[in-house]
């Protein structure tokens, strides 16, 4: 029988690979910390009523999904961050190449997970990262039976992994290497 | 923070009868929570229309079974009080908890039966039904020109029953209201 509670988690890993198809592990499958930008979504649309929209459209959370990197070492994850506090490049951070992702369930295994990856091209991102992190479309709804019409969804950092929480070796990026990062979110009763 | 944790939470008050439980939830939540952050649109074809949240068709239902325990992939109750998927509440409303400084998210729903509206007969289940879409495909889009908008209908979320003893039988009193506060709570572990 179903357990009582779901358990949400986030795990990252973190790659190099040259253009012969070598891969370098920088960081193996470690869990995240979540923000408030997560839990803020989910209650969302438990309880919201609809999304009011035309031809135009309301995005939901994956619509621009982003990873980001960034350089500090020294600022611990607080469930009220909102973005990354020393982005590479201009805020919220240098967009990866490529961004893709992956829906996947197996009840018979009780895994229920979205693999979202992230890619940079070699050249494209330089730096020593002490940070990165998961971006989604957070939707506004604060209040019982709220609607949203047609737009987009404030993008917020909705976790993070850290060095200043233990979590992430700090590391120079390789320009002459393909930098990719996945993220999992994974939900068990 | 490394884990966000949902629970369910149910005050049952009818009479004399003050009852406290927690849910268990199926498959198809957390499908619904997988299907929002794979997503990327809701859309219509043509003029303006509406996708649905979970509180499009918010419900609860009462059954009288003792002895079914809650399986992942149920849809309804296995007793129904009432035809069909049994009686709908008379009022529904709720609340929402806005955990920004908190990092503690909840919305309530109030299902309220009035006095009279139920039989007397012996409760021994109940289910939260919502609005549930269950696509899991990465940047899925959900075009819809139907009038109103689209709706997946009342979908079992979560099942609180004594066959798995999450609450104790009572006899419902039917000169009483019958009140169904059910509380979902997203935090951090």
């Amino acid at each position: 029988m179903p357990k009582e509670r779901l358990k949400i988690k986030g795990l990252v890993r973190i790659t190099q690979t040259d253009e012969e198809g070598n891969e370098t592990v920088i960081q193996d499958w470690t869990e995240n910390r979540f923000c408030n930008g997560m839990l803020k979504y989910l209650w969302t649309l438990m309880s919201g009523l609809n999304l009011n929209h035309s031809t135009d459209g309301v995005y939901f959370g994956s619509n621009n999904v982003q990873i980001y990197v960034g350089r500090d070492t020294v600022t611990s994850t607080t469930f009220d961050m909102s973005e990354l506090d020393d982005p590479i490049g201009v805020a919220p951070g240098i967009a990866p190449n490529v961004i893709d992702g992956v829906g996947y369930r197996n009840p018979a295994t009780n895994v229920y997970t979205v693999r979202y990856l992230g890619q940079w091209f070699p050249g494209t991102i330089s730096g020593t990262v002490g940070e990165i992190a998961l971006y989604l479309n957070v939707f506004n709804g604060g209040s019982f039976l709220w609607q949203q019409a047609t737009g987009t969804a404030p993008h917020t950092m909705v976790s993070r992994l850290s060095n200043a929480d233990g979590e992430l070796t700090p590391f120079a990026i390789d320009t002459t290497k393909t930098l990719t990062i996945e993220w999992i979110i994974r939900m068990d009763f | 923070m490394t884990h966000i944790e949902v629970i369910g939470n149910v005050k049952i008050t009818n009479g004399e009868i003050h009852i406290i439980g927690e849910n268990r939830f199926l498959e198809r939540l957390i499908q619904h929570l997988l299907s929002y952050l794979t997503g990327r649109q809701g859309r219509s074809s043509t003029g303006t229309r509406y996708t649905s949240l979970f509180c499009n068709t918010l419900n609860c239902r009462l059954g009288e079974d003792l002895v079914s325990h809650t399986q992942r992939d149920m849809v309804g109750m296995v007793t129904p009080i009432g035809a069909g998927l049994g009686t709908e509440p008379d009022t529904i409303s709720g609340t929402v908890t806005d955990g920004s400084g908190t990092g503690i998210w909840r919305v309530k729903y109030i299902f309220t039966f009035n006095a009279g509206s139920l039989p007397a007969v012996t409760v021994g289940e109940m289910g939260l039904y919502g609005d549930m879409y269950l696509n899991n495909t990465f940047k899925w889009l959900r075009s819809c020109g139907t009038l109103p908008g689209c709706t997946e209908g009342e979908i079992l979320a979560s099942r609180l029953s004594v066959a798995d003893g999450d609450f104790g039988s009572f006899i419902i009193d039917d000169t009483a209201p019958l009140v169904i506060e059910w509380t979902i709570e997203f935090s951090f572990v």
